[in-house]
């Protein structure tokens, strides 16, 4: 693989990154919002004379009606103002959108012009049935602490509102509990974000603080109280935008390798900008290397998708869905500049699903391993994780597609989604080690040839032997510890772990072979792969045999 | 169509993605939801619906006329270190070809 961390890190900038992070975060960037078109405006004037091949925006519906890969895509939607203050025994302002912004659940509806003035009624969790029996919410508003293992906020709406006809929901629920670090006693100050996957039909959801929650269930102790709720928001037709930057490849310009990140979200929403952000700066890095002669120019072509998350990049999908096969694959990019020590996170590699074997996976953690062993953070040694597919951005639209696409992002994160997760929480040095990661990742892949996918499929022989050799030496804790009559079901089931890993690991192995399809020197890199294959095979074999061996010594030693 | 158990061979409906958050989109409610999460964690205590998604994906994708939900849910629960009974996947399955994600051999 060519030599580019050095070219890469000389010019890309984690302070330009963090400032577009800065930038982004004034908005509210809900789907078909005012915010996310200004963010939209703004990426595009950011990459904008750079030297990058083509800029282009793809439009597509976000109208509550029209279809998209199986969904009804959702209508657009954004808050105006939202204020919740008690009235009654006492005068006090709970929350309000402009200094909370994330204290409005996505798709709640308006509250009739200058608000509604109700009691509230304290329902506990809220959750099940039960929470509501012997309660009259019917025209109030509910009280509900939340909790429980689904999206919550979708089954506090069906019943207190849709169910038992209350006119909207008050939660001081915290998504994302991370033990010892983040919860809602650890925590009571924030506000995290309600994400509907639906639409209101009716109502709103408003989420407080904890701190708010327990002055409520106070006042509720010593009798009434009521509350004067004011939400404006605005729903209706709208448009999606993906905007789209292209670096030519100069042998296969048809064949792709992309990199995404969603321009949605919540205000501030410092974790989902850091995407984008890290794309201007790479766009702008691998455009100006390649225009000034530093970088030769990849093979294969480079696009930056900057999307609605989830929707947008269906949307790319489908009006791209012919030339799936030319997608080789992606890295999606979803928190890349957190601070680790603030935000108590590491960057982390998701893998593709196992149903969709990539070499992208050791490939973007083998660079991941290379850059951070090179980097040490003002704050420390930098942190980072390897993390099985976890389909929590648009690496999932991307993959349940069969286009491979390896997530890179920052967790846990304490200020998830809440009103505190703001640019200022972002490390230029993280944003330049992921830039680098990213950037070496996209590139090499672009640019492989018959010596690249060599160096390529040695890293999976690699990472493959040593995941083995991680398997079997579990497997021989595991029958080591073993009592006798469960020993050979212990066998049995470390022998399938290790055949389940090896036919995996052989298929990431032959994707490589796609890195030189149509190439003049395929036939002799297939029999390169062949030879390589048959060695990692050999190799699992052996393994397995001396996972054997153990059993058999100690089943012996057992017997004797 | 065949009355759906382990053996059963889903096949994916092309363009049509299983659902990114799945409660509410697929039709089971909120209350099987729970129960499944109560009948996966007596297998194995460590499951939680925060691993459905990923397992629903897996589904999907491994969804090819060929490989049984048996099958798919070893593959599944040896990528995840998670023990999977297929047969509490089935309402899953059900809920998936409702959807239209995938279909069911007849």
């Amino acid at each position: 693989m060519k030599k580019t961390r050095n070219i890469f890190n000389n010019e890309f900038s984690g302070t330009k990154a963090k400032d577009h992070t800065e930038y982004i975060t004034q908005f509210y960037r809900s789907n078909g919002s005012s915010g996310i078109k200004a963010s939209t405006v703004y990426c595009k004037e950011q990459l904008d004379g750079h030297g990058l091949d083509e800029i282009s925006i793809e439009k597509f519906p976000v109208d509550g009606v029209s279809g998209l890969m199986g969904r009804i895509v959702y209508p657009a939607w954004e808050p105006r103002e939202v204020v919740l203050n008690i009235v009654d025994p006492v005068e006090e302002e709970i929350v309000n959108y402009n200094d909370t912004p994330t204290c409005i659940e996505w798709f709640s509806t308006p509250t009739p012009p200058g608000g509604v003035t109700a009691e509230i009624v304290d329902v506990r969790g809220g959750m099940m049935l039960e929470d509501y029996e012997g309660k009259d919410v019917k025209g109030k508003i509910v009280l509900a602490s939340g909790g429980g293992p689904l999206n919550m906020g979708v089954r506090l709406y069906e019943l207190a509102v849709e169910r038992y006809g209350a006119l909207g929901v008050v939660t001081d629920f915290l998504l994302g509990e991370i033990p010892g670090i983040r919860s809602r006693t650890l925590r009571p100050e924030f506000v995290g974000l309600l994400r509907q996957p639906r639409t209101f039909n009716k109502g709103w959801s408003i989420v407080i603080s904890g701190t708010k929650g327990a002055r409520l269930r106070e006042l509720l102790k010593m009798g009434p109280v009521k509350v004067w709720a004011n939400v404006d928001t605005v729903e209706g037709a709208g448009t999606g935008e993906n905007l789209i930057a292209v670096i030519k490849g100069s042998e296969k310009p048809d064949e792709e390798v992309f990199i995404v990140g969603h321009l949605s979200a919540t205000k501030p929403g410092g974790n989902c900008a850091t995407g984008p952000a890290l794309m201007i700066e790479a766009a702008r890095t691998l455009s100006q290397l390649i225009v000034k002669g530093d970088l030769p120019r990849p093979k294969r072509t480079i696009k930056f998708l900057f999307v609605p998350e989830g929707l947008g990049s269906e949307a790319y999908i489908k009006e791209h869905w012919e030339e799936r096969e030319s997608m080789i694959g992606g890295l999606c990019l979803c928190g890349v500049g957190e601070d680790q020590g603030i935000c108590r996170s590491s960057l982390v590699v998701s893998r593709t699903p196992d149903s969709v074997p990539s070499f992208m996976n050791d490939l973007c953690e083998h660079v991941l391993k290379e850059a951070v062993s090179k980097k040490l953070l003002t704050s420390g040694p930098m942190r980072y994780g390897i993390d099985p597919y976890s389909p929590f951005s648009d690496n999932s639209s991307f993959n349940l597609s069969g286009i491979p696409c390896v997530l890179l992002s920052s967790k846990p994160n304490l200020y998830f989604h809440t009103q505190f997760l703001t640019a200022d929480k972002m490390d230029p040095e993280v944003f330049e080690t992921a830039g680098s990661i990213v950037m070496e990742t996209i590139y090499n892949v672009a640019d492989a040839g018959v010596e690249t996918a060599m160096e390529i499929a040695n890293i999976v022989m690699e990472a493959a032997e040593s995941r083995l050799g991680e398997i079997s030496t579990y497997s021989y804790e595991e029958i080591i510890e073993s009592d006798p009559e469960n020993m050979e079901i212990v066998y049995k089931k470390g022998i399938k772990k290790l055949d389940y890993t090896l036919e995996r690991d052989l298929r990431s192995l032959n994707s490589t072979s796609r890195l030189v399809r149509g190439l003049d020197d395929e036939k002799s890199y297939k029999a390169f792969l062949q030879e390589s294959m048959a060695d990692l095979r050999a190799k699992g074999e052996r393994v397995k045999e001396r996972v054997a061996a153990i059993t058999r010594t100690k089943k012996g030693g057992t017997e004797g | 169509m065949r009355s759906k158990d382990t053996m059963t061979k889903p096949l994916k409906v092309e363009k049509i993605l299983p659902p990114g958050h799945f409660y509410p989109r697929l039709d089971i409610p909120y209350e099987g939801w729970v129960e499944l999460e109560r009948k996966m964690k007596k297998i194995d205590n460590s499951f939680s619906l925060g691993h459905l998604r990923s397992i629903i994906h897996e589904i999907y994708i491994y969804a090819d006329g060929e490989t049984t939900l048996s099958e798919i849910a070893e593959k599944i629960g040896l990528e995840f270190g998670v023990a999977l009974d297929p047969e509490t996947l089935i309402p899953v399955l059900e809920s998936l070809e409702r959807f239209g994600s995938i279909t069911i051999d007849k």
